[in-house]
């Protein structure tokens, strides 16, 4: 005959007791171990859609990238041409070509048979200075759209600047304090002025445009470009610039060429606004998800302590009716000699076992949580650690043994004289 | 030890004494005085019964004697030693070794079969294997066809067989049985005082709080009491 042995026939002779103990405890355990998946699942799942997202993200940004590619293509690109021998980083750094090549270039464009240019706009620029104007100023000499001979004739994109007339930009314009119709002196010779940009931001506030021919001329660069722009330009393959200069170098062996960097930074935008309106979209996401998480978290870390607290209360009531209900084998069990510690041990020893059933059942629960296919968990039971699973195993028990702790320590202490007395 | 279940442990001339003992109660209508100036002394081999009406302080002093219920003066003294003086668990010890308890209810414990009621004192020695004295015991009362019964299976006679089976499963010096025969029928009643006086003729001390004739009949001395006082037989 051994305590234990005692503790165990007490068990099933009150079944019912017991059962409401353990059951006690499996629904604080289960609450437990049941939130600490359920968080960790929905962490898991936020991941999930957030790197879903991102890959979606991905795949629209290069289907985005192939749109803006195509309709590039369908649009045309513009390109620079530039004489033989012109140093590209000259160019970028000044803003124009110093070394020139023969007007007749353009014209050799025009007759040829190339398809993947539209519109040609020879130019000759050169920094001059311009007293009258405050200084140094760009001179652009142009003479309008070139048509290609073996197209159709469309409608110019560019007009000549008409002899005698000059087009000035609109810092220029507000240095002179002249307007269109208006006459100014330019190189020493009186100029009408035919029309003034509006702001643009750029080099080209302080530019002034006039007839090729006459810049030619005053600059002393007869039948000389130093420039011819072609827009428009048009494509079958990705390798656009590889497949115009081919074309070009065929007819104008020598010369070289550059992407206006427009379109290119077009593209870019494109991308950029794209791509920062998806981590936007992914960010809420995340937020949303995230303040869905503190919600719960907040629920659970008030709701989880009160139901283990009620779990506690409940077991110490138990115990306390269990005393009550033994009270006259407590009187007998001290009568023939059980200590208080062995008295002790009897109720704590229940509870102790109570806790540990309904701990068990409440974690295997748990553990069948992730296979509730509402819960999405997708079969992952691996979201609980083992350290958690054993603190929660094991931590339960103790604290149910914790709340039999005072009625049971009432009870060894009483004297069973009170009831034998009475007898 | 011996294999006969009515044998206490022998023991040298170990008298039990209860010297001037009284003890007071609050009740609500004032103070109860259960037990006044009683002076006992009982000596191995001697069945002593202890009669009187109810309330008139027979359990009290058995609880007394039986180291249970602490008087409020005077002393119970068993073999040099007085349990009031010693820690509760001590007593508890003390009492497990020297004294059987054969209470007026029995208070078997409901869950636990015969042969495990007959053992529940061996709880307080573990390690101890009594279940051959057990077993002898429940033969010695013809409860062996019961062993695995539950006490609510049981006539009135056989738990109080079962009682005393319980009361003497480690032989104690002292056996304080608390009205041992009071719902048995004559035959029952025969066979527990049998078993007592045969008890104390082995050279145990035994006190049988009673009302019964019967009782009185079987005891070796008998002491009437009313209200708290005992009188010389």
């Amino acid at each position: 005959m051994t305590l234990r042995h005692l503790i165990v026939q007490e068990i099933r002779h009150r079944p019912g007791i017991f059962a409401l103990g353990a059951g006690l405890t499996l629904l604080a355990t289960l609450a437990m171990a049941g939130s600490l998946l359920l968080l960790r699942g929905y962490d898991r799942e936020t991941e999930r859609l957030a790197a879903a997202a991102s890959a979606e993200t991905a795949i629209r940004m290069q289907e985005l990238e192939d749109r803006i590619r195509v309709s590039m293509k369908g649009l045309g690109f513009n390109i620079h041409i530039f004489p033989e021998g012109q140093d590209l980083a000259e160019v970028y750094e000044r803003g124009f070509a110093v070394k020139t090549m023969p007007e007749e270039y353009v014209d050799r464009l025009a007759g040829s048979d190339i398809v993947t240019v539209n519109h040609l706009l020879p130019s000759l620029t050169r920094r001059v200075n311009w007293e009258q104007a405050g200084g140094s100023v760009l001179l652009v000499g142009i003479r309008g759209e070139v048509p290609l001979r073996h197209r159709h004739p469309l409608a110019p994109l560019l007009e000549a600047v008409p002899a005698g007339h000059l087009v000035l930009g609109h810092s220029l314009h507000q240095r002179l304090g002249a307007g269109p119709g208006e006459t100014t002196q330019f190189f020493g010779r009186a100029f009408t002025i035919h029309q003034i940009h509006e702001e643009r931001g750029s080099a080209d506030d302080l530019t002034v445009w006039m007839n090729l021919s006459e810049a030619q001329e005053l600059l002393g660069m007869p039948g000389r470009i130093s420039a011819i722009l072609a827009l428009e330009c048009n494509c079958e393959s990705a390798d656009r610039i590889g497949e115009v200069r081919a074309e070009l170098l065929r007819i104008l062996p020598g010369t070289q060429i550059i992407e206006k960097q427009s379109q290119a930074l077009a593209r870019a935008e494109a991308r950029l606004t794209a791509k920062t309106a998806a981590e936007a979209q992914l960010e809420a996401l995340r937020d949303e998800r995230a303040r869905q998480r503190a919600a719960w978290t907040g629920f659970a870390s008030v709701s989880i302590p009160l139901l283990a607290l009620l779990a506690l209360g409940g077991i110490g009531l138990l115990t306390v009716l269990n005393v009550r209900a033994r009270w006259p084998e407590i009187a007998v069990l001290r009568a023939v000699g059980l200590s208080s510690r062995s008295l002790l041990t009897l109720f704590v020893g229940k509870a102790l076992i109570a806790g540990l059933v309904g701990s068990l059942l409440g974690i295997l629960l748990a553990l069948l949580l992730p296979w509730a296919p509402w819960l999405n968990l997708n079969d992952n039971f691996r979201l609980l650690h083992p350290g958690e699973l054993a603190a929660i195993l094991f931590g339960a028990p103790l604290l149910a043994a914790l709340a039999a702790l005072p009625p049971a320590f009432i009870a060894a202490q009483q004297d069973p004289c009170n009831l034998l007395r009475h007898d | 030890m011996t294999d006969d279940p009515a044998v206490p442990t022998p023991a040298r001339s170990r008298n039990l004494r209860l010297t001037e003992i009284g003890k007071t109660f609050s009740g609500p209508d004032g103070p109860v005085r259960a037990l006044q100036h009683v002076h006992l002394e009982v000596e191995p081999g001697e069945c002593v019964a202890i009669c009187g009406r109810n309330g008139c302080g027979k359990t009290t002093l058995l609880l007394s004697a039986g180291g249970l219920l602490q008087p409020d003066s005077g002393s119970v003294r068993f073999a040099g030693t007085d349990p009031y003086s010693l820690p509760p668990n001590e007593r508890a010890a003390w009492r497990s070794r020297h004294v059987g308890f054969v209470f007026q209810q029995l208070h078997l414990i409901p869950y636990l079969n015969v042969l495990e009621n007959v053992l529940t004192p061996s709880l307080a020695h573990p390690g101890e294997d009594r279940s051959d004295r057990a077993n002898a015991l429940l033969r010695f009362f013809q409860l062996e066809h019961r062993i695995h019964h539950l006490p609510g299976a049981l006539s009135s006679g056989e738990r109080q067989r079962v009682g005393l089976a319980r009361a003497t499963l480690h032989q104690p010096r002292i056996l304080l049985a608390d009205e041992p025969t009071g719902n048995l029928d004559d035959d029952a009643s025969a066979a527990v005082l049998s078993f007592c006086r045969s008890y104390a003729g082995q050279g145990g001390i035994v006190i049988i709080a009673t009302h019964d004739p019967q009782a009185r009949a079987a005891a070796t001395r008998v002491l009437p009491m009313d209200r708290g006082r005992l009188s010389p037989s």
